[in-house]
């Protein structure tokens, strides 16, 4: 169907208020994303601020036009990923109070005795592992100042190690349910989804992406690693049981964790939803701490969450005017023609929007497309891996392309250790292309694999 | 009780202009842990406290992680004359640390002195009027108002018992 046909034939999903959808609210709301999208990437008004002011525009449009109503908008916020993402944080801001991040940093740096390539090999590492169980974002935000102090001290220069955690944990967080806010929208659209069922699809996918990513990682910045550290000893002498500073604590949320992790992989066959999961490790967490409610909740990243449910409005409302249905309409007809194609064309170009904007919003915006593909066409797994494996991956381009990479950059803005946009470019780009190839093999060669 | 009764009124201060070294010899020569910038007109234009203008010298990590009492061992980082920053003792101290702006007016109370001194986290508090600097008053000078007023109380209360 031509773009005009498909305009005016009054398409209808039931989802528009009016009926139909009309050419006037599918330019209005198209034009409102794309402003929010532009000014996210300026990062000249503050991301929640301006889905703030995106929610409130769509919302008043779709009432003025009759095409989204409150109840809508209000329907449109799900609840399973802020209540999934509220979850790990409280558990995160409590295991951090206990020093447990800096015991963890320290003790695995002093076990490569200071070596350079292996502190690369062993941060980095370190840092993908939690990224794979809890938010990358808040992974580095704990583990980068520390990464910081190890390299300062023992006189090597901090940015390889940075960069190095940055993209990794980027890497690693795409491996899981919980690693990524992409992979915990997905899972939350489609319950075929679980926690299983991501491991060992994109595990063994990240895990090549992360040997072929460090390799390159370590060959970029191969001049830095030949220096030897001036003051090796100085990493040795640091006690790392005296940066613990509530073991017993530390022990209760750790257990925590560990039985929500295991909730997690079974949460398909006891039917609990990962979000309520995370809530109650968040509650019992909560109370083995004792700890005081107040100051927890203050810490709570509610920017963060309310970010996420400004853009489901935002999202919402797209998808009320029609927008989305357009995109759908074109990649329903070329994966008719070429499923293959199709998966490449949507983890490239996930990868490359994934890249220049929020890849938060992009999957947001993504994920009614697919549902559609998939009524469409039947199963449609792989083009669901290939969604989260070029947003996951395709964050590693640009210093903006994933929150990870903004805060580091941010935190290297506080230090002598500046990294510049020219700098992450220098490697992302490459980091990019190289992960996003190991992926384009499994969805060239097994798409049977991916699709099962 | 008003500041102006309890604050000293020789105080020690540097212009505009001065560098980091010029004002760190100050503060040694002197021996205070403040100094008032008072620019060519005579007008009040901010404080340098000797610690927080010390902090530039910490590495940046301390400031992100917080608590650091585990490293007792700086390392490469250590203060000695090679790894010293030679680059900061010329530049402006305006330009190296914000300024402090609290003051307050002698005619205010020990109380407000206190609570400002509090929330800006300031050893001492300089003391204005129309604008120009009169004094300085630190902790051990509301200390030593408050003592004055109970010393009054106390007198007060054997003159009325006798």
């Amino acid at each position: 169907m031509s773009l005009n046909l498909f305009l005016f034939a009054g398409a209808d999903t039931g989802t528009g208020a009016a009926g139909g959808y009309n050419p006037m609210n599918m330019v209005l709301s198209g034009a409102i994303f794309l402003i929010i999208l532009i000014l996210i990437m300026r990062e000249k008004i503050h991301r929640t601020l301006t889905a703030m002011l995106g929610a409130v525009a769509i919302g008043l449009l779709g009432i003025w036009f009759n095409f989204y109503s409150t109840e809508q908008a209000v329907h449109a916020v799900d609840l399973s990923t802020i209540g999934l993402l509220f979850g790990m944080m409280v558990m995160v801001i409590l295991l951090n109070k206990t020093g447990f991040f800096e015991f963890a940093a320290i003790y695995t740096a002093q076990m490569t005795k200071g070596r350079p390539i292996l502190l690369m090999i062993f941060l980095g590492f370190l840092t993908s592992f939690l990224s794979m169980f809890l938010d990358n974002v808040t992974t580095v935000v704990l583990i980068a100042p520390v990464t910081l102090l190890i390299a300062e001290v023992i006189g090597m220069n901090p940015v390889p190690f940075l960069l190095g955690e940055a993209m990794l944990s980027n890497i690693g967080g795409t491996a899981t349910l919980i690693g990524d806010p992409p992979n915990i929208m997905i899972a939350a659209a489609n319950p075929k989804f679980h926690f299983l069922s991501f491991i060992t699809t994109l595990g063994p996918i990240t895990a090549l992406a992360w040997i072929f990513g460090l390799a390159f990682l370590i060959f970029a910045f191969r001049k830095v690693f030949r220096l030897k550290p001036r003051k090796l000893e100085a990493l040795q002498k640091i006690k790392p049981r005296e940066a613990l500073t509530d073991p017993v604590n530390a022990k209760k949320v750790l257990i925590v964790l560990a039985v929500v992790l295991v909730l997690f992989c079974f949460h398909h066959t006891i039917q609990l939803q990962p979000s309520l999961i995370a809530l109650f490790g968040a509650a019992l967490s909560l109370l083995l701490t004792k700890a005081d409610l107040d100051d927890v909740f203050k810490r709570v990243e509610w920017a963060v969450l309310i970010f996420f449910a400004c853009l489901f409005v935002v999202v919402g409302g797209l998808e009320h005017a029609g927008v989305l249905s357009l995109l759908s309409e074109k990649m329903v007809a070329l994966a008719k023609i070429d499923v293959k194609l199709a998966g490449l064309v949507i983890l490239w170009g996930s990868a490359l929007l994934s890249a220049v904007v929020d890849n938060v919003p992009y999957t947001m915006a993504m994920i009614p497309v697919l549902s559609d593909i998939q009524r469409e066409i039947g199963n449609a797994n792989a083009l669901w891996w290939a969604l989260a494996l070029g947003a996951g991956l395709g964050g590693n381009g640009t210093p903006i392309g994933s929150t990870a990479g903004i805060i580091v950059i941010a935190l290297s803005e506080k230090t002598r250790s500046r990294i510049t946009f020219k700098m992450w470019l220098k490697v992302g780009i490459a980091v990019t292309v190289i992960t996003c190839l190991v992926a384009t093999a499994f969805v060239l060669f097994a798409y049977n694999w991916l699709n099962r | 009780m008003k500041v102006g009764k309890v604050m000293k009124t020789v105080v020690h201060t540097i212009s505009p202009g001065a560098t980091v070294e010029q004002a760190v010899r100050q503060f040694v020569k002197k021996k205070v842990g403040t100094l008032p910038v008072i620019d060519d007109n005579g007008l009040f234009r901010g404080t340098v406290v000797m610690n927080r203008l010390l902090n530039v010298f910490l590495p940046d990590f301390v400031n992100l992680i917080g608590n650091v009492s585990y490293l007792k061992d700086y390392g490469s980082l250590e203060l000695n004359s090679d790894t010293c920053n030679m680059d900061i003792i010329d530049k402006p101290v305006e330009s190296v640390i914000e300024l402090d702006h609290s003051s307050l007016d002698e005619d205010s109370g020990l109380l407000a002195a206190l609570a400002i001194m509090k929330n800006a986290q300031v050893p001492d508090l300089p003391v204005l009027k129309d604008g120009r600097l009169v004094g300085l008053v630190s902790y051990v000078d509301i200390g030593r108002g408050i003592l004055e007023l109970l010393q009054e109380k106390c007198s007060m209360e054997t003159d009325n018992e006798s």
